[in-house]
């Protein structure tokens, strides 16, 4: 099994916040910049969705394999 | 401290960088009495009112509306309607709703399948630039352009594309200038009218037969989930055919422009095109488009020992913050391979331009096509007229040279 693993990039972010409004559980805003909440329950279709959204491409999506 | 300068009249306009870097130095959060509101210049300012600030709403339209005579209202009743209705006019909860809705067809990914489309339309204008004496950039070049690919991802047929060209230029005026003439705002609101019952029988069309476009997909997300409402769907239209243009436009005449200014810059860009994507964000930090955004502040706040009051107006200086020498190392200096992080062309927060990945898809092609060709491409030596609206800083015409001799 893989599991996503889901990155802001910090430089890139331009604070639009279209992540949070696809996917507001698994985002949140700090300090302008938006940053990814493991473990949140929010589907990976959504998380996909909300990176595949992102105006500047500022989210990462690779995957690891657990094990 | 309060300052009465017009910066829109043409002696500051035409270079404007000398006003506002005093004023950033001198007075950043300065009352402007010609403008009526707060002229905010430095970097940090206007990205925390961008990103961070809770007093700020784009909604000028509701300011406006409260300030109206009931007469003013009758008068102007498809102006506050149609613009009431824009998403960038708007604020959370419906600027969320609408910007969802759109999204999408502005991502990068999407925009990057209009490459070939884009690539070749710009051959041909290229093409027929070339017969001409006194090619112009924005009306032979860069218009016809951004003009075909908005009308095209709308769903505007070919042959109905020069009206609308139009009508995109007599609106301009009304958006976020604040000052606009009584008789340029009349031509607007009769421009609006006409673009509204344009738009509803087109939109009609659509749902009986819908098509890849999108004004079928914001038909299908009404009749769907009531997601949007008609005057909702007419009014994006309308935003996007005045948005579409001008500004990208306007940023290909920019970038030829400051390019011609820079030789070095050019010469560099023309022999080594992978360069493009960090010179296109510099040509946007240097020379990019909307200059100024306006806001009006919901709460009392301060700012740099002034005090905010709910209700003022403020006025983000996208422009003269791209200039500012504590965020940008020799500010005023072109240098296409400079680091742009951050800056804010398409300004940032919520309301970062739905067009930015658009606008860097058609400038990036517009440039690398004519560079191909003309490597030494020089604007003519001309009285450049700037147009005065302040989301909007460009040449009215750019006659160039595309091989000087």
């Amino acid at each position: 099994m893989s599991d996503p693993e889901v990155r802001v990039d910090g430089d890139v972010c331009m604070g639009i916040g279209m992540c949070r409004a696809v996917a507001p559980g698994a985002f949140r805003l700090e300090n302008g910049k938006s940053v990814f909440i493991p473990g949140s329950g929010t589907s990976d279709d959504d998380v996909i969705e909300a990176a595949e959204n992102c105006p500047v491409e500022a989210i990462l999506i690779g995957t690891r394999n657990a094990g | 401290m309060t300052s009465s300068t017009n910066f829109l009249a043409p002696e500051v306009w035409s270079d404007p960088h000398p006003y506002f870097d005093a004023l950033r130095e001198t007075d950043p959060v300065s009352w402007n009495t010609w403008w009526r509101g707060w002229v905010i210049t430095r970097f940090e300012d206007v990205d925390f009112l961008l990103k961070r600030s809770e007093h700020m709403s784009a909604n000028t339209v509701a300011t406006a509306r409260a300030q109206a005579t009931p007469e003013q209202l009758t008068r102007r009743e498809a102006t506050f309607r149609i613009l009431g209705s824009w998403l960038v006019l708007n604020d959370a909860p419906d600027h969320t709703r609408l910007r969802r809705l759109t999204n999408k067809a502005f991502t990068p990914a999407m925009v990057a399948k209009l490459s070939v489309s884009i690539e070749a339309r710009a051959l041909k204008l290229l093409d027929a630039m070339e017969t001409k004496e006194s090619p112009d950039i924005i009306a032979d070049y860069a218009h016809p352009l951004t003009l075909s690919v908005i009308s095209q991802m709308l769903g505007i047929p070919e042959e109905e594309q020069s009206q609308v060209a139009a009508w995109g230029t007599a609106i301009t005026p009304l958006v976020l200038d604040g000052r606009e003439n009584k008789e340029r705002r009349e031509v607007a609101e009769s421009v609006l009218i006409e673009m509204d019952e344009y738009f509803a029988a087109l939109l009609e069309t659509r749902r009986r037969e819908p098509a890849d476009d999108l004004i079928s997909q914001l038909a299908l997300a009404e009749d769907q989930g009531s997601l949007l409402s008609e005057t909702e769907i007419i009014a994006t239209c309308i935003l996007l055919i005045f948005a579409g243009q001008e500004t990208t436009t306007g940023l290909i005449a920019n970038a030829i422009l400051a390019l011609g200014q820079n030789p070095a810059e050019r010469i560099k860009l023309a022999s080594q095109p992978d360069l493009m994507r960090g010179a296109v964000e510099e040509l946007l930090r240097f020379c990019g488009v909307a200059f100024a955004i306006s806001r009006v502040a919901t709460g009392d706040f301060e700012l740099r020992g002034e005090q905010i009051k709910a209700g003022d107006k403020l006025l983000l200086t996208i422009g003269a913050a791209n200039r500012d020498p504590g965020q940008f190392d020799d500010p005023h200096r072109l240098d296409i391979t400079r680091d742009t992080t951050g800056h804010l062309a398409f300004a940032g927060g919520a309301h970062y331009c739905l067009g930015g990945p658009l606008a860097r898809v058609e400038a990036s092609i517009a440039i690398k096509v004519l560079l191909d060709r003309h490597p030494n491409v020089q604007p003519r030596p001309q009285d450049i007229e700037w147009r005065g609206v302040i989301v909007a800083r460009e040449p009215v015409a750019l006659i160039v040279d595309l091989e000087p001799s």
